[in-house]
């Protein structure tokens, strides 16, 4: 079995914190528009990063759901962009963000139905042709909403569309724990149905509570909740790579790294009870 | 499918409207979520155009100026920022426009004026590294 790994979401404003504790950091999320141009500032820093780490790219507008196909100038680039930096697989979320050529500019979520489950499936084989034979992961977004009409369970559409689309998940518990609290929907119950076999990435995050709501806002410390989802996808398989996002309000370096050894701890006490 | 989409960019587009399915009050709270997203960005993108104009009236400029439109395609936050500083007719939105078109990657020269000071954006190919040449003071 591969070592399992234990990453951060890279952010620039980090990068001497970063290379300073390098040691305790495995592997590394790039965000894929922070790229996309490939500019000469852009190559040198994915040379400098990819020298150091292994990489994943993480990408925010392939749209997979969209019913009326990809944008392949978009998929094109990021063609080019993992051409160069060679990551070890690149995701996006199981969403769509534009029709008719609209950007809506958030992750606007799917029906839980086969016609979806067909359009992401489509639209999967089309951006493999396009982008090649990288491993392609779709991620759980929170859903802002739910859509009417649903036909499965949400952790059985997540199921359907990996099994469907032949692709790998990354699995974002913070947003299994958004979903609980907005949607009402029951977290443990979607991971006994997301195929963990199919889970490459596990992302860790915290959010805030916002009037009525919980806003995924990936900027705060792990909650607690989310530390048990945690626990209970590593008892059933440590995931082969963690990663620890935060997207702003950044704390000091060393919260995060402390973040990391704890979800090393729990990768620990799941061995330690299958001995 | 097609009609949920359909109908939920029409109302992201508009500020609110109906989606068959979902509840009227998430649609509005989906489609401010997006604005402030785009807001964001482009706050993030025009810092002396906000300083100019200030926190409030940037806000209440753009929402007017956004109103009727969504951005399209791979550089849309650029591309409306640029729209935006433009629209507003003053000398902060049009010079700070100027220099965002700069740093496009599809640009190769750009010359941007602000007061006596010139600043040349120079990029000889697309992927190579941007070359910025200040004059003046």
């Amino acid at each position: 079995m591969n070592v399992p790994m234990y990453g951060l979401l890279y952010r620039a404003e980090q990068r001497a914190a970063l290379f300073a504790t390098r040691p305790r950091v495995d592997a590394l999320e790039l965000v894929a528009e922070h790229f996309l141009d490939l500019t000469a500032e852009q190559r040198d820093e994915l040379d400098l990063l990819r020298a150091h780490f292994p990489l994943t790219i993480h990408a925010l507008g392939t749209s997979i759901g969209s019913a009326d196909g990809l944008d392949e100038r978009y998929l094109e680039r990021i063609a080019r962009l993992i051409a160069y930096a060679r990551p070890m697989w690149w995701s996006d979320h199981l969403a769509f963000t534009r029709y008719g050529g609209v950007e809506l500019g958030a992750f606007a979520p799917l029906p839980h139905t086969q016609a979806a489950v067909d359009v992401v499936a489509r639209n999967a084989a089309r951006l493999r042709a396009i982008v090649g034979g990288v491993p392609f992961a779709l991620e759980n977004p929170a859903a802002p909403f739910a859509v009417a009409g649903a036909e499965m369970s949400p952790g059985a559409f997540v199921a359907a569309v990996a099994r469907a689309a032949d692709c790998s998940l990354v699995l974002d518990l913070e947003n299994l724990h958004a979903d609980a609290w907005n949607l009402g929907t029951d977290p443990d119950a979607a991971l006994a149905e997301i195929p963990l076999e199919r889970v490459v990435e596990v992302h860790l995050a915290g959010g805030r509570r916002a009037a009525d709501a919980y806003a995924d806002s990936h900027d705060a410390p792990v909650p607690a909740t989310t530390w048990r989802l945690y626990e209970t996808v590593c008892r059933r398989r440590i995931p082969p790579l963690t990663l620890v996002e935060r997207e702003s309000a950044l704390p000091p370096f060393e919260a995060m790294l402390r973040e990391l050894d704890d979800a090393r701890s729990f990768r620990n006490a799941a061995r330690e009870i299958a001995a | 499918m097609i009609a949920y989409q359909h109908a939920l960019t029409l109302a992201v587009a508009h500020g609110g409207g109906s989606v068959p399915g979902i509840r009227d009050r998430d649609v509005a709270t989906f489609a401010e979520m997006a604005a402030r997203k785009r807001l964001a960005a482009l706050r993030a993108l025009l810092p002396r155009t906000l300083a100019a104009l200030g926190w409030t009236a940037f806000e209440r400029r753009y929402r007017a100026f956004a109103a009727n439109r969504m951005p399209c395609g791979p550089e849309r936050y650029r591309d409306e920022a640029i729209a935006f500083a433009r629209s507003l007719g003053e000398p902060a939105g049009r010079e700070e426009a100027r220099s965002v078109a700069a740093h496009g990657p599809g640009r190769r020269l750009a010359l941007v004026r602000e007061g006596r000071r010139i600043t040349l954006y120079l990029r000889f190919r697309h992927t190579s590294r941007l070359r910025v040449v200040r004059l003046g003071r």
